[in-house]
C-alpha cells in the first residue's frame, strides 16, 4: 500500500482540491509582501510537507491595502505579516525563511538586522550573522534586564545572570548587550501562529480569578480589568492582543511611533477572524471530508469552544478519530494505513503512559514527581492542545540538563538569592538558553518556564519548540522519548508524528 | 480565632485512644500501583502519605525533596503497606535534596488505597465544574452579616496558596463584598515544628510578614480596595508542640462589616 502511484496521489490531490472547492495558491505567490494591495481571501490553502493547510477568514475576504497588519508600518520595511505568513499556519517555517533568503539575496525585510540576525552590530549581508534564523527559524527577543513592570517600576529579580557562551555575541555587546547603558537580554524564538486566537485568550474558568498553578491572581488586560488567559507568547509577558501587537510595532517594526487606538482594532479584529489548520494530507486525502474525524480543517476551528478541558476517557482532545480506526481493513482506500496510524496516535497522546518527571508547574502542582500521565495531561485544551490554565512549565525544552538546543544558543548561568524559593529541581544555580517566565516574573522557581504553543498547522512551521530544538514533528517525539524515558516503539513514533501531522 | 481552637482540639479528642501524633521528616518513596501510593518510613515503620488521583488532603510529595509528614497515626487497614494517618498534611520541603531522588518501585502484593469513583468529566466548559470560577457565582452569604474570622494554612516553609486555600481567599473577597467591609484585618504566622524525634523544625523568619502581605496584595489585587487592610505578623512565637503545628502556618483575616 505504501507503494501506491504518483499518478493516483496526484489525482487524490486534485480531486480533494476540487472537492473542497479551496482557492490554491502555488509557490511564487507564496510570500506575502508588506504594502502589496491583495486580498486575503475568505478561504486560501497553501501545499506543504504533508499536504495543505487553509487559513479561514471567517468574516471574509481582507484587502491588504491600508491594513496594518500589511503595511511596513515601521522602519524597516516589514509588517506584520512578514513573519507570520498565510502558507506557513501565520507563523514562519525555516525552509520559507531559507527560500526568502536565496531569492533576495538575503535583503528581504524579515532579515533585518534589529532581530533577525544574531546581533545588529553583524555584517549584515552575511549568512552567518542571520544563522539563527536561517537554521532554526529563531527571532532575537530582546527585553530589558533587570526586569520592569507594567507600571514602570523596577522589580528586583531572585537572580543575576551571568553569560557563559555567547555565540551571536549579543548578550556581551557593548551596545546591545546586559553590560550596556540600557541593559538587555536576548533570547532567540520562533514566531507563533496568528490565528484560532478564541483558544488562545480563553481565560481559564475553573479557577478563576486565579492562576492556579502559582496561587495568585490571574494578570489583568490594563485597558478593562479583565483577567487574562496568560498565554500568549511563550513567557506569557503579553497580557491581551492588544499589547502584544502595541509592542510588536516597535520591536519588530521598528514603528517609531506606537499604533493608533484604530489601526490596533483593525489588526485585532483580523486576527481574530482568523482559524488555521491542515486540511488536506497527501496520504489520507480531504481531512474536512464529513463522514472523517470532526475536529480537523479550519472550520471545526471556526465551531470549536474555547477553553475546554479533554480528558482521555470521554472527551477527545481533537475530536474522536473513530471513522479511521477501522481504516486498515479497508483496501480500497489507498490512505487506509495511514489513517489508521493517525487514530492510533490520537489514541496514544490520550493514553500513553509518560512518567512526567521534573517538570515545574505541572509536577509541583500536588500531582507528586514523578506523576504518571500522558501528553493531554500538559496540552489538555481542545481543539488546540493548549493548557486549559496559564501553559507556562519547564518541560526541559531551555534549561540544563534536558536541553537540547545546541551551542548556537546564548548560554546563561543564573544564580539565585539565597532567601529565594529555589528552582524545585534544579536549585539555585542554573543553566539555561532562555529564562523564560522568570524574565517576567524574576523569580528562581520560573526559569526555563516557557508557555506552550497551539498544536495546529504543525506540518506547515517546522521547527518545533520555542528555541527550535526540534527539526521535525519526529524530532518532537524523539524528544520526549528521551526526555521522559518512554521507550516508544518505532511504530508508535509513526504513529505520533503522523497524528500531529494532521492537525 | 477560640472556635477555631476549640474545634482543633475536638477533632484531636475523637481520635481513638491508640492514637499517636507523629512528625518526621523522611524520602518519599513512589509505587506503581493503580493508583500508584506515595510512603514514607520513619523508626522502620512504613506509613501511607498519599496517591495519584486524590482526594489528598495535601498536595502530594516530590522526589528531589524530603517531606514534612505531620499527623496522627490510626488503626485502620494499612494501605500500600503502609500505617494510615488521619488527618494527615504532608508538605514538600521546599530546599532541593538530591538523596531523595529514587525509582518508581514495584507495587506488587500491595494493596492500593480504594478511591472513589471519578466524576466523569463531560465535555463542558470547565467552568461548569466545581472549580473557583462558579463557586464565585454561587449564592453569596446572605445576611445579618457579623465579624467573621478566615483562616488560610500553608504548606511548611511556603507562601504558596494550593488550590483549597485559592478557595478560601475567593470566600473571603465574596464575604467582604456582600458585607460591605470596613476592615480587614490580616494576620501573618510562620511556625515551628516540633517532630517526633524531639528536634525543632522552624520556617524561615520573615515568612509570616511574607505570608500577611501576600494575603494582602492578592485581596486588592482582586478588588478590595474600599476596606481599610491591616497588615501584622507573628514570626514562629508559639511554641511547637507536635500535634497541631501544621496549622500553625497561616494568615488569620478578619472582616469587619460596615455597622460592626
Ligand atoms: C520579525 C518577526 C515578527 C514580526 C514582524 C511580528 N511578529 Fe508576531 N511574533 C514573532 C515572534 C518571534 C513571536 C513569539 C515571541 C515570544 O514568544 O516571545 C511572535 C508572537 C506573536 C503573537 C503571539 C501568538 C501566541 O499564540 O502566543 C501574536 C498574536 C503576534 N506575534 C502578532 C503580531 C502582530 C500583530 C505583528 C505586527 C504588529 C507581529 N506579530 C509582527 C515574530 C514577529
Ligand atoms: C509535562 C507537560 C507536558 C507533557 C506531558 C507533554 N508536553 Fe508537549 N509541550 C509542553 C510544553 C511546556 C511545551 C512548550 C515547550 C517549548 O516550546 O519550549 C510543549 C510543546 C510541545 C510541542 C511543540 C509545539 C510547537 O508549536 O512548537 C509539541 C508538538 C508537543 N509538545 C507534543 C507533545 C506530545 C506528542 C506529548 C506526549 C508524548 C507531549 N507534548 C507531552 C508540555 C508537555
Amino acid at each position: 500500500m505504501r507503494k501506491r502511484s504518483s499518478t493516483a496521489l496526484v489525482s487524490a490531490l486534485i480531486s480533494a482540491a476540487i472537492l473542497a472547492g479551496v482557492a490554491s495558491a502555488g509557490l511564487s505567490d507564496r510570500w506575502w509582501s508588506p504594502g502589496e494591495d491583495r486580498d486575503l481571501p475568505a478561504s486560501i490553502s497553501y501545499e506543504n510537507e504533508y499536504g495543505s493547510l487553509t487559513i479561514l477568514n471567517a468574516n471574509g475576504a481582507v484587502r491588504t491595502k491600508g491594513h496594518p497588519f500589511f503595511e511596513p508600518i515601521g522602519h524597516n520595511g516589514r509588517a506584520c505579516v512578514t513573519c507570520h505568513q498565510p502558507s506557513d499556519a501565520m507563523s514562519i517555517s525555516v525552509t520559507t525563511l531559507r527560500d526568502r533568503w536565496a531569492q533576495t539575496g538575503g535583503k528581504d525585510p524579515v532579515f533585518a538586522a534589529i532581530d533577525g540576525s544574531n546581533c545588529p552590530n553583524l555584517p549584515q549581508n552575511e549568512r552567518a550573522s542571520h544563522s539563527l534564523l536561517l537554521d532554526k527559524g529563531l527571532f532575537r527577543i530582546f527585553l530589558p534586564w533587570p526586569l520592569k513592570a507594567p507600571d514602570g517600576k523596577a522589580i528586583t529579580p531572585e537572580f543575576t545572570i551571568e553569560v557563559v557562551k555567547d555565540p551571536t555575541g549579543c548578550n556581551l555587546h557593548p551596545v546591545y548587550g546586559l553590560q550596556s547603558k540600557n541593559p538587555t537580554i536576548s533570547v532567540f524564538r520562533r514566531p507563533r501562529v496568528v490565528g484560532n486566537l478564541k483558544y488562545v485568550t480563553q481565560v481559564d474558568r475553573i479557577a478563576m480569578p486565579f492562576e492556579v498553578k502559582s496561587g495568585e491572581p490571574l494578570a489583568v488586560d490594563p485597558s478593562t480589568g479583565e483577567r487574562v488567559s496568560m498565554n500568549i507568547m511563550s513567557d506569557s509577558r503579553e497580557p491581551t492582543l492588544r499589547t502584544q501587537a502595541a509592542n510588536a510595532a516597535l520591536t519588530h517594526l521598528q514603528a517609531h511611533q506606537g499604533l493608533t487606538d484604530a489601526q490596533l482594532q483593525q489588526i485585532i479584529d483580523f486576527e481574530q477572524q482568523l482559524y488555521v489548520a491542515q486540511s488536506f494530507d497527501r496520504r489520507a486525502g480531504d481531512l474536512t471530508k464529513a463522514e472523517g474525524p470532526p475536529g480537523l480543517g479550519p472550520a471545526a476551528m471556526l465551531r470549536g469552544t474555547p477553553g475546554i478541558l479533554a480528558n482521555g476517557a470521554t472527551n477527545h482532545l481533537f475530536g474522536s478519530f473513530e471513522a479511521w480506526s477501522g481504516s486498515g481493513a479497508d483496501s480500497a482506500d489507498p490512505g487506509a494505513a495511514f489513517k489508521a496510524s493517525v487514530s492510533r496516535g490520537a489514541a496514544l497522546f490520550q493514553t500513553r503512559t509518560i512518567w512526567v518527571r521534573d517538570v515545574y508547574n505541572f509536577n509541583t502542582l500536588g500531582v507528586g514527581n514523578p506523576q504518571k500521565r500522558n501528553c493531554v495531561g500538559c496540552h489538555n485544551m481542545s481543539m488546540t492542545g493548549l493548557d486549559v490554565a496559564p501553559g507556562y512549565m519547564d518541560l526541559g525544552t531551555a534549561n540544563l540538563p534536558h536541553s537540547e538546543a545546541g551551542d548556537d544558543l546564548p548560554l546563561f548561568k543564573l544564580t539565585c538569592s539565597p532567601k529565594a524559593a529555589p528552582h524545585p529541581y534544579l536549585g539555585r544555580v542554573i543553566f539555561t538558553h532562555d529564562p523564560g517566565r522568570a524574565l517576567v516574573t524574576g523569580r528562581c522557581r520560573e526559569i526555563g518556564a516557557i508557555t506552550m504553543q497551539q498544536f495546529r498547522g504543525l506540518a506547515a512551521r517546522a521547527p518545533y519548540f520555542s528555541n527550535g530544538s526540534a527539526a521535525t514533528l519526529r524530532d518532537v517525539i524523539e524528544i520526549y522519548d528521551r526526555r521522559f524515558d518512554m521507550k516508544l516503539t518505532e511504530q508508535e513514533i509513526q504513529d505520533l508524528t503522523n497524528f500531529m501531522s494532521v492537525l | 480565632m477560640i472556635r477555631l481552637s476549640l474545634m482543633l482540639l475536638l477533632m484531636i479528642n475523637a481520635a481513638p485512644a491508640s492514637a499517636r501524633n507523629l512528625s518526621f521528616l523522611a524520602c518519599p518513596q513512589l509505587h506503581d500501583t493503580s493508583p500508584n501510593c506515595w510512603t514514607a518510613i520513619y523508626e522502620g515503620e512504613t506509613y501511607f502519605i498519599g496517591a495519584q488521583r486524590g482526594p489528598n488532603d495535601s498536595y502530594l510529595p516530590q522526589m528531589k525533596h524530603q517531606v514534612l509528614v505531620e499527623g496522627v497515626v490510626t488503626d485502620e487497614p494499612r494501605i500500600c503497606g503502609g500505617l494510615v494517618m488521619k488527618p494527615l498534611r504532608v508538605s514538600v520541603m521546599p530546599e532541593l535534596d538530591l538523596s531523595c531522588d529514587g525509582p518508581v518501585l514495584s507495587g506488587e502484593g500491595l494493596t492500593p488505597p480504594v478511591l472513589p469513583a471519578r466524576r466523569p468529566l463531560a465535555s463542558r466548559p470547565r467552568d461548569v465544574v466545581d472549580g473557583i470560577g462558579s463557586f464565585m457565582r454561587s449564592e453569596p452569604p446572605s445576611p445579618p452579616y457579623g465579624v467573621r474570622e478566615f483562616r488560610i494554612e500553608f504548606d511548611y516553609g511556603t507562601d504558596i496558596l494550593v488550590d483549597q486555600m485559592q478557595k478560601r481567599v475567593v470566600e473571603i473577597l465574596i464575604y467582604a463584598t456582600v458585607s460591605e467591609a470596613r476592615r480587614i484585618s490580616i494576620t501573618g504566622y510562620s511556625a515551628t515544628s516540633l517532630l517526633s524525634n524531639g528536634t525543632l523544625l522552624a520556617e524561615a523568619e520573615g515568612l509570616g510578614e511574607q505570608r500577611a502581605r501576600k494575603i494582602g496584595a492578592i485581596l486588592s489585587n482582586l478588588g478590595l480596595t474600599e476596606p481599610k487592610i491591616e497588615l501584622a505578623w507573628v514570626e514562629a512565637e508559639e511554641a511547637p508542640n507536635g500535634i497541631d503545628d501544621a496549622q500553625r502556618r497561616r494568615v488569620t483575616v478578619v472582616v469587619t462589616p460596615a455597622g460592626e
